[in-house]
């Protein structure tokens, strides 16, 4: 831990936030790094209160014991669920569990936290999400997502981070400055459009199989790919009861490549509409981040994609689920303290 | 390798810190400039050049009014209003003097200005023969406005941001939703209002959730308000065509005012028999006068500005529709539609943040365009 760090965790807990659609991940000055599947479940009634013996459960938790819980994915493309209490109540709850969760012994110190949102974030959006942090936190801060895995990795000047999460696909061109709205793009074709089409190219090939949209969901994250297949790519889906093995690969790859046209449309849109003298630069330093740069394969199709244009490269970030926490707690270790005085909630 | 080094070149790094915590101000509503905190005068500093500000603009613009208690407060609540750039599109007529012009001449050459930018017909053609008798107090010409003849003044703006919750209004080809856009409008136009010091700005929603048409109007009750503005964005079926349009309380005039009327009313929870009492009882001339002044204001500016980024809009000026959150509000009242979600160009240019603050500059220049006339009017006619 460097002296900067050290210093901060002195008199507050600066922490970095990542709500995400699917996983939500929170990085501490104290060092704690803490993820959760964004799920909560509330139970039923008392009786199911009596089984799962909390009032309120996350993750993997409550996803294991949804039978008895009122069960809540809050996040909308990266948003909070809109037009919904409860959505709000859950996001909160979520929020409250991963401070607690980054706390550890640092339990009274106040918290200064930097959160991230999708890049395209309506005001409206970015104030909700205050508001969920409020209850948690001395000061509270936004930034877009890709821009604070870019801050995160240094990437400050000409590099362009492709973040792909559940909800959104969020790019960024940064150029030694905070990216202004032309830099940035958010798209709705990212994970949860990978599964709704998994999902219904399944139902069209398999009828009889009886699968869920979560069951899809690990389909993806285990064998999800682009281009050409190491190996066929075998789930169980049981059909009529019975575990039944299935060859998914036809239906793997077109759901995984649905994405493709999307994120290559607008990484040609940002770029050429940029200082053309900087293109290239931007063409060599490319970042894949989020859960989505895992996709086997992206990497290469983006690559061969772009080489028409000239040279390139793409990287995928080493630590996908931390990627965008880190770079929100970076910033927030180097914020200077008048900047956080003057944004407490 | 840029995932395992830290430059240590620190000044891009100050200056993305610097952005970061602006932008977050910004979302806050609270001005940038008070991240120049460390940087200000004193407090003994800023109240003697607000001090010394003061009596030169009383030393400037003695006036008529100037031993009236509500003139007296009108001049001074003009002098912190923010000065309107002029252009060329104000009419100033007066002797031309070697200083600046006084600042609430200029407000007031911008209002009589978007009133002139109206026809005078469009006050009358309505078909409705109440406006009749209006035409002497609205007419461009002479107005005599009630409100100033009463010494009423405005204190509660109430800003209203069409649909919410579950009701996401007009939905663009590309998803964006007519109560996003109204939504975030209406909080930027409440932090610019506020900015002024003389107004208490309301919003009926200030998040995401569903609310009625009637809890809507109950909310301008409750909190008294003076002035109620309504946002919302128009969808038509021609997705070629962006219009900017104004509405204030009264009969209809067309069929599709008709159709956008019962878009905008749905959910109102309002019954029919209350519906007919609303209308057969409004005849409030205080309100119907400055709901029309307050709309062409509105409209003016809007259209003004708009038409810098879209040659092509259309301005179909000032209409009268029987819209319930418009009829049951007792205070001036108007409706805005400021942008088209229809038409693909323009849903791409409301998704983007600075569109959407301008759009609300634009309104924040036509309420203050009205809120400038208000003030002014009796001095005027003393002159």
């Amino acid at each position: 831990m460097n002296a900067k760090l050290k210093n901060a965790e002195k008199e507050f807990l600066s922490v970095g936030i990542d709500l995400g659609t699917s996983k939500s991940a929170i990085s501490a000055s104290n060092g704690n790094r803490k993820w959760l599947e964004s799920f909560v479940g509330w139970p039923k009634d008392f009786i199911a209160r009596k089984v799962v013996g909390k009032p309120v459960l996350f993750g993997k938790d409550a996803l294991k014991n949804r039978l008895s819980l009122d069960i809540c994915r809050p996040l909308e493309r990266g948003v909070i669920k809109e037009g919904s209490a409860r959505s709000e109540a859950a996001v909160k709850e979520l929020i409250g569990h991963l401070i607690q969760l980054a706390r550890s012994e640092d339990g009274s110190k106040n918290i200064r936290a930097v959160v991230g949102v999708p890049a395209e974030s309506f005001k409206v959006n970015k104030l909700a999400i205050k508001r969920a942090v409020a209850d948690f936190a001395e000061s509270i801060m936004v930034v877009s997502e890709p821009f604070s895995v870019a801050y995160g990795l240094d990437a400050l000047n000409n590099a362009m981070v492709i973040d792909i999460g559940a909800g959104t696909m969020d790019f960024c061109i940064m150029h030694g400055t905070i990216p202004s709205e032309e830099d940035q793009r958010t798209i709705f074709t990212a994970g949860d459009y990978i599964d709704q089409q998994l999902e219904s190219l399944l139902h069209e090939r398999h009828p009889d199989a009886d699968f869920t949209l979560n069951m899809v969901r690990c389909f993806k994250e285990q064998h999800s790919f682009v281009g050409e297949p190491g190996e066929p790519v075998m789930v169980e889906i049981p059909v009529d009861g019975k575990p039944t093995m299935h060859d998914v690969t036809g239906e793997m790859k077109a759901a995984c490549e649905s994405i493709l046209p999307g994120m290559l449309e607008t990484t040609l849109e940002l770029i050429a509409g940029f200082d053309p003298e900087y293109q290239k630069g931007i063409r060599n330093n490319i970042i894949l981040a989020g859960g989505g740069s895992q996709i086997r394969g992206l990497r290469e199709y983006l690559e061969g994609a772009l080489k028409e244009y000239g040279p390139c490269s793409v990287h995928a970030v080493e630590d996908p689920l931390f990627g965008g926490s880190d770079g929100a707690l970076a910033l927030a270790v180097d914020m200077p303290d008048e900047y956080w005085e003057n944004c407490s909630v | 390798m840029i995932f395992s080094k830290r430059k240590s070149n620190s000044n891009p790094k100050e200056a993305i810190l610097r952005g970061v915590y602006i932008a977050n101000l910004k979302v806050s509503g609270k001005r940038v400039e008070d991240d120049r905190s460390l940087k200000q005068p004193s407090l003994h500093r800023r109240r003697l050049l607000f001090a010394v500000l003061l009596a030169a603009a009383f030393c400037f613009f003695p006036g008529p009014g100037s031993s009236l208690p509500e003139n007296e407060k009108s001049s001074m609540m003009a002098m912190v209003l923010p000065p309107i750039e002029p252009d060329d599109s104000f009419s100033y007529s007066g002797p031309k003097t070697p200083w600046p012009l006084p600042l609430f001449d200029l407000v007031q050459a911008s209002t009589e200005n978007a009133l002139s930018g109206i026809p005078d017909q469009d006050l009358t053609e309505f078909g409705d023969p109440n406006l009749v008798g209006y035409t002497l107090l609205v007419s461009r010409d002479d107005p005599v406005r009630l409100i100033s003849l009463f010494g009423l003044g405005i204190r509660n703006i109430v800003i209203d941001p069409g649909h919410g919750g579950i009701d996401p209004g007009a939905v663009g080809a590309m998803g964006t939703k007519e109560k996003e856009i109204t939504l975030d409008v209406a909080l930027q136009l409440k932090n610019r209002l506020s900015r002024i010091g003389d107004y208490n700005v309301l919003l009926t929603r200030d998040s995401d959730r569903t609310m009625s048409l009637a809890k809507r109007v109950q909310f301008a009750k409750d909190n008294r308000a003076d002035l109620f503005i309504s946002l919302h964005v128009n969808a038509l079926p021609d997705q070629s065509v962006n219009v900017v349009e104004t509405y204030y309380f009264g009969p209809p005039l067309s069929v599709e005012t008709l159709r956008l009327a019962e878009q905008e009313n749905k959910e109102s929870h309002y019954a029919v028999q209350e519906l007919s009492a609303i209308i057969q009882d409004f005849g409030n001339t205080v309100k119907r006068q400055e709901s029309a002044m307050l709309a062409a204001s509105i409209q003016e500016s809007l259209c003004r500005n708009v038409k810098n980024h879209d040659a092509g809009v259309l301005d179909v000026g000032i209409k009268m529709a029987p819209f319930v959150v418009l009829s049951q509000v007792e205070a001036p009242s108007v409706l805005v539609e400021i942008s088209c979600l229809t038409k693909e160009k323009e849903e791409a240019k409301l998704a983007s943040e600075k569109y959407r603050e301008e759009i609300a500059s634009f309104l924040e220049e036509g309420v203050l365009g009205y809120l400038g006339k208000q003030q002014f009017n009796i001095s005027r006619w003393e002159r």
